[in-house]
């Protein structure tokens, strides 16, 4: 099964839109299911991934009555079965056939344009951080997470923004590291 | 009744000082986390693991249960003031009890949910310590079979009450069964999905993956949708209610724990339908109909009960049973783990001592929160003042620093990164989270279960339908995947004959 799967184009064009499910109708109908089809796509993929895996293992011989193998191929087929179900079902929404609840999308309310580009930038900031902390201790690394976190948030005050960035890190890395001995990175400085 | 004496001995252990701190330490955790949004008792139990390696079990649990109850009132909180639900189950509470702010009655509307969330927590608890003993005798018949089928039954229902529909549900389920396929296995040794990365080896450590698909996952969510925060209702007077708002009230609490309990004790899981339910209910039965939709007292009483019996009756399958079947009760069944104790009839007779102070603990908890949530009313809507910016910024740092914490490895971070990127498609997606944290932490375990079983069985697959007990579990499963599939056919072939009738 694939999730490239033509639907079946049966249903009417301009179907009576279904009383089935009135609350979200409006964010419906804007873009639906775009983020389900590719979600259900990725599972197909995993569900190959888990699969081939599975034909890799390779069991002990005289071990048990199902090997390590049987488990994650019944695994492999769910995500594939579930992930193309959910690709097909919002793909067919996404053409426009009403009357078909999709799976709710987007929504509609954006305060401003380049929502991705904004996860793009909270994404390489988190990235950025994990390169840095072993390298330029935890309260600094931190400090700089946090602050830029909160302006990415469309935090206003920058000079604040840092300071209480720089606070929470120190009141951090002090709980953490001498009241609960977690071992945190520490510059030269100590902390 | 032996029963009685344990529980008793149970409250000496739970009344000692250390004890009563923990717990109340939990709960106030709770109630704030259950406040703020984006961040809930199954994250914060999650981050707050690595206590367990250095906190005996009973304080430990104590506070975790404590996280868990506390979530449910806090959660009501953000619902009523902010009508953005600071928990899942919280989501119908903000229906009525925001109306009920934006008239000026948010005192009100908090003060009946907070004592009928101690009413229903007190009731779910009581059920819970009577049902708890023959519950745990009757599952200590139970073979790898039966439990197999019990975890099957739990994975559908799970799937099918969490979010909006079955098959979003089934996909969540898979995607967490995948992650927790990564590792050795334990049978024969062999390496799963780790593709050769060492660090795999071990497997995704659920600290991981909770976190990464609650904060990280909703982090990124919240920052592509850009939504700027609500308006937070002020709380004018104290949390009191009126002898006629009580009149009102208490029929309501009793018929939303009637609600909550049994349906929180079976392996179905959540407390998001018995909350749907508990609103249906009332708006069904308010003779004041006109005032549902404009802030009905009952529609905040009803659901806010339902929620915390609920939470109760969930303890009943994952203590008895060691069937967790919401993502927080799946986190608190890691932490029995860690300690080397397995939830389950035997965890009756092994650690008796230990279930029942834990047991004690809930009705503490329950007065502990009542005292918190009704004067301090005003304190924890003060959390809701807090900038989402900073609150972001802030979950981000604890939730990096609480993975981190675990293996003091970078490598970690990025793994967490890339959930959270998955638990960004699945909220996009609308694809619930909960599935997901259950079958991490419930596939291994069902994938044990099911190999013991064939062991027995000498490898025939019949041994799963082995007793009655099976049979009806499995039935139950296979009624629960079909019977919305079928639904949504019938209703796709009603609305293709209507396509065709003339307009």
């Amino acid at each position: 099964m694939t999730d490239s799967r033509p639907e079946t184009p049966e249903r009417t064009e301009g179907a009576p839109s279904a009383a089935a499910d009135p609350a979200p109708a409006a964010a419906d109908a804007t873009r639906p299911g775009l983020p389900a089809a590719l979600l259900g796509g990725v599972a197909v993929v995993l569900g190959v991934v888990v699969l081939l895996d599975a034909a890799r293992i390779r069991a002990p011989a005289g071990q048990s009555f199902i090997g390590p193998a049987a488990f994650p191929v019944g695994v492999g087929v769910l995500l594939m079965i579930t992930g193309g179900a959910a690709a097909a079902w919002s793909l067919r929404a996404l053409r426009g056939v009403r009357g078909v609840r999709g799976v709710r999308g987007t929504r509609v309310e954006r305060a401003s344009p380049r929502p991705l580009g904004r996860v793009a930038a909270l994404l390489g900031l988190l990235i950025g951080y994990a390169i840095v902390l072993p390298r330029l201790s935890y309260v600094l690394s931190t400090a700089l997470l946090f602050s830029g976190a909160a302006l990415l948030f469309g935090s206003g005050h920058r000079t604040r923004t840092l300071a209480i960035g720089v606070a929470l890190a120190a009141a951090a890395f002090f709980a953490f590291a001498h009241g609960i001995g977690v071992g945190l990175p520490a510059g030269p400085w100590g902390f | 009744m032996d029963g009685l004496a344990q529980l008793l001995d149970g409250f000496g252990t739970a009344l000692s000082p250390a004890h009563l701190l923990w717990a109340l330490v939990g709960v106030t955790i709770g109630t704030a986390v259950g406040v703020l949004p984006g961040i809930g008792p199954a994250l914060t139990v999650a981050l707050l693991l690595p206590l367990t390696y250095r906190v005996d079990p009973a304080s430990a649990l104590i506070m975790f249960a404590g996280i868990y109850y506390g979530g449910m009132y806090g959660g009501s909180t953000s619902s009523i003031l902010l009508n953005t639900p600071g928990e899942s189950a919280s989501i119908v509470t903000a229906l009525e009890g925001n109306r009920m702010a934006r008239a000026g009655r948010g005192a009100t509307a908090l003060a009946t949910a907070a004592i009928g969330s101690f009413i229903a927590g007190t009731i779910g608890t009581l059920a819970l310590s009577v049902v708890a003993s023959p519950v745990a005798d009757f599952a200590l018949r139970f073979g790898p079979p039966e439990y197999f089928a019990l975890m099957v039954v739990a994975f559908t229902t799970v799937a099918a009450v969490f979010g909006r529909n079955m098959l979003l549900g089934l996909l969540s389920l898979a995607l967490g069964l995948a992650v927790g396929l990564v590792g050795i296995d334990v049978q024969t040794g062999q390496a799963r999905l780790t593709f050769g990365i060492p660090q795999l080896l071990d497997g995704i450590d659920v600290v991981v993956l909770v976190v990464g698909l609650f904060a990280i996952g909703e982090a990124l969510y919240q920052i592509y949708l850009g939504r700027a925060q609500g308006t937070v209702e002020p709380v004018r007077t104290r949390a009191w209610l009126s002898r006629e708002e009580w009149r009102r009230s208490w029929p309501a609490w009793l018929r939303g724990t009637a609600i909550g309990f049994p349906l929180g004790s079976l392996p179905a899981g959540g407390a998001e339908v018995p909350t749907f339910l508990s609103y249906a209910l009332e708006r069904r039965l308010a003779w004041r109909r006109g005032e549902f939709g404009h802030g009905a007292i009952e529609g905040v009483a009803g659901p806010e009960a339902a929620n915390n019996a609920s939470a109760a009756g969930v303890m009943v399958p994952l203590l008895t049973i060691g069937l967790p079947t919401s993502a927080t009760a799946a986190v608190i069944l890691t932490a029995f783990q860690s300690y080397g104790l397995q939830p389950g009839p035997q965890l009756f007779t092994q650690s008796g001592a230990l279930v029942w102070t834990l047991i004690a603990s809930l009705y503490v908890g329950n007065l502990m929160l009542l005292v918190l949530n009704l004067p301090l009313a005003g304190v924890w809507a003060r959390l809701l003042m807090i900038p989402p910016a900073y609150l972001y910024g802030g979950i981000l740092v604890f939730s990096t620093l609480g993975v981190y914490a675990v293996n003091g490895s970078v490598t970690d971070l990025f793994v967490l990164y890339a959930i959270g990127v998955l638990g960004f498609a699945m909220r996009a997606a609308d694809v619930p989270i909960a599935p997901a944290v259950v079958g991490l932490i419930l596939g291994p375990l069902a994938e044990q279960q099911l190999r013991r079983a064939l062991a027995i069985g000498e490898g025939d697959p019949r041994i799963l339908l082995s007793s009655p007990i099976c049979v009806v579990l499995l039935a139950v499963a296979v009624i629960v995947v079909l019977v919305p599939a079928l639904r949504r056919l019938l209703r796709a072939r009603g609305d293709r004959t209507r396509a065709r009738a003339p307009r």
